[in-house]
């Protein structure tokens, strides 16, 4: 491995932790919030957007830019985090979520939010309007790949597998699913409420290609969607194992943080922990100061 | 060449799309495994790859159309109106009308269009449904010129659209030289005695009935409202101020339809008329032919006639 490869995988990791940071004061400002798939997800959100999504936030409407649906749509803190980092808008913003006239809405709202390319929250919609996304791609003749980010409990909607079957029919291999498997869903784990093993063989069965990784592990999420960029013709599904609420020791695994606010004493305890993460990752938290545009995350903020 | 007495709105609504689909190439046609009925195979056939069809998976049709719409296409949705509006209610509520995105929703078969059917395929509640959801324009054309007017403007518009169409040969009503506007109610006969006020199929059936009615000195006005939201208020109140009597007729339920728009509009305006809602009762219909069912469900023109006949003789009393 190459020192500016050790160098990405270094900065994605901070970057994840800087993110939790972000989610936690948010969620604890705002009085309310999902903090635990929003944290289980923050390797994921870092990787696509500082080093796999080709977007630009200077310019957020750009035609050409990759496009994320977040259709675990109330994992919006970590990527109204991701968002103010990369300088799409200020991070004065981050403590009005879900306040009255806020640009950051309790689920994402693309008219509000400048960096967000669609509008969701309603589980199971999201994956429909990524393969739309995908073929506008195709209609308008431009190469620019979609991302879809759902939930492991979001799958247990019909709706997610006509999107499935329509995406493999189509052979749309510039659309991949991400799949945040953190085993937990608000009535508690997947496996008792209802089951959606065998996981990985569905999507094979609807026609996808299918990569597992820890979904925490960074090296392995970058060799993944590099790997997605040449699978074809089908499409590709990033079935990630994370843990909900990863990074706060009170929060790992535990089904009462899917939906939370979060008291002042369990901010400062949170922080704590996240800072001391990042310290031993070789970094304390920064603040981004100003917009960063740009393609690669060794070149940006 | 003869100009056609009659036609199909969903001809008519395919001709314009092909007509459009050279000269706007963002056009693309959406639909789920109803393209022979629905006619839109015959876009496909022109403009293959400007074509999707989804299968029997609406919700995901729906969801696609929002996505191509966010890309930058105008997606134009087919399916049935009972299927656009209920089974993929949602999604055009949240991922078309919430964002705003130019997605154009077809739903045909609608009213008692499908009569043989039956009560599983015809659409009595998209109106009320589709009202009912912030952002989107709601229209229907009465006839298939109004229809190739109405899909060119609503693919020109910058937001969502709801059509419902009613498959069936249809009178024509305007002539090809009408300059429709969404937002506009038209009346399409004057009269002093009653106002009559539909859309759809059922406004040649108002039309029927005020001819009869002429030959009993009883002068129908008729207006349509082919844009059911935002309905033009200023029309409907300027007519109901005139006769003072008020008609709805539509091949749709009584609840939450062109009635209840229009009783919204007159009892907000503080109008008191002497005012009847035809529609079907709030009840399921069943199989049969179309205008069989029109005529027992309290739809057709007998009912018409007699709605109106009830109405000015309650005036007498």
């Amino acid at each position: 491995m190459g020192s500016d490869e050790r160098a990405l995988i270094n900065f994605l990791q901070v970057k994840a932790y800087e993110l939790r940071c972000d989610v936690i004061d948010m969620i604890h400002d705002g009085g309310s919030g999902h903090p635990g798939g929003s944290l289980s997800a923050a390797e994921i959100v870092a990787t696509l957007y500082w080093h796999v999504m080709r977007v630009d936030s200077v310019r957020p409407d750009w035609e050409d830019r990759d496009r994320l649906v977040l259709s675990k749509g109330h994992a919006a803190p970590i990527v109204y985090a991701a968002l103010a980092h990369k300088g799409y808008f200020a991070r004065e913003h981050l403590k009005t979520l879900r306040q009255l006239g806020s640009i950051l809405q309790g689920h994402p709202d693309c008219r509000k939010t400048p960096g967000l390319d669609m509008t969701s929250g309603s589980l199971g919609q999201g994956l429909s309007i990524a393969l739309g996304m995908a073929l506008g791609a195709r209609q308008a003749g431009k190469d620019f790949r979609v991302y879809c980010l759902l939930s492991d409990g979001e799958t247990q909607e019909g709706m997610v597998w006509e999107a499935a079957m329509a995406a493999a029919h189509y052979r749309v291999a510039s659309l991949t699913a991400i799949v945040d498997y953190n085993n937990l869903q608000v009535d508690g784990w997947i496996h008792e409420v209802m089951g959606i093993e065998p996981f990985a063989d569905k999507w094979r069965a609807f026609g996808w290609e299918v990569l597992q990784v820890d979904g925490h592990d960074v090296p392995a999420l970058l060799w993944a969607f590099a790997r997605t960029r040449e699978v074809t013709p089908r499409p590709s599904v990033l079935i990630c194992r994370t843990v909900k609420g990863r990074g706060v020791s009170f929060m790992e695994n535990v089904m009462e943080w899917h939906a939370s606010p979060i008291t002042k004493e369990q901010r400062d305890q949170a922080i704590a922990e996240l800072q001391q993460a990042l310290a031993s990752l070789g970094t304390t938290k920064s603040v981004e100061a100003g917009p960063s545009g740009g393609r690669r995350a060794t070149a940006d903020g | 060449m003869a100009i056609p007495q009659h036609a199909d709105p969903r001809e008519a609504l395919i001709d314009e799309l092909l007509a459009i689909a050279p000269e706007e190439e963002r056009l693309v046609v959406l639909d789920a495994d109803v393209s022979r009925t629905s006619r839109t195979r015959r876009f496909r056939n022109a403009f293959p790859g400007r074509f999707y069809d989804l299968g029997v998976a609406e919700q995901n049709l729906f969801g696609v159309a929002a996505g191509l719409a966010a890309a930058g296409r105008i997606p134009v949705a087919v399916t049935f109106a009972v299927f656009a509006s209920m089974r993929a209610a949602e999604q055009v509520r949240t991922s078309i009308c919430y964002p705003r995105l130019s997605v154009k929703i077809i739903g045909g078969y609608a009213g008692l269009s499908n009569g043989k059917d039956g009560a599983t395929h015809q659409s009595l509640e998209d109106i009320a449904i589709m009202r009912s959801f912030a952002n989107l324009t709601v229209m229907v054309p009465s006839d298939a010129v109004l229809t190739r007017k109405m899909i060119r403007a609503a693919v020109a518009h910058p937001g969502p659209v709801y059509m419902r169409l009613e498959y069936e040969d249809t009178p024509i009503i305007y002539p090809d030289t009408f300059g429709f506007a969404i937002g506009r109610g038209y009346i399409v006969r004057e009269g002093s005695h009653v106002t009559v006020v539909s859309y759809g199929l059922a406004l040649a059936r108002v039309l029927a009935a005020a001819d009869l009615l002429a030959g009993e000195g009883i002068a129908v006005e008729v207006l349509d409202m082919p844009t059911i939201k935002p309905l033009d208020e200023g029309l409907l109140l300027e007519s109901a101020r005139k006769t003072g009597v008020i008609l709805t007729v539509e091949d749709h339920s009584i609840i939450g339809g062109l009635g209840s728009a229009v009783c919204e509009s007159l009892v907000e305006a503080g109008l008191r008329p002497r005012f009847r809602r035809l529609g079907i009762r709030d009840v399921f219909t069943e199989s049969g032919n179309s205008d069989a069912l029109r005529e027992k469900y309290g739809v057709g023109k007998d009912s018409i006639v007699g709605a109106i006949r009830d109405l000015l003789a309650e005036g007498r009393q």
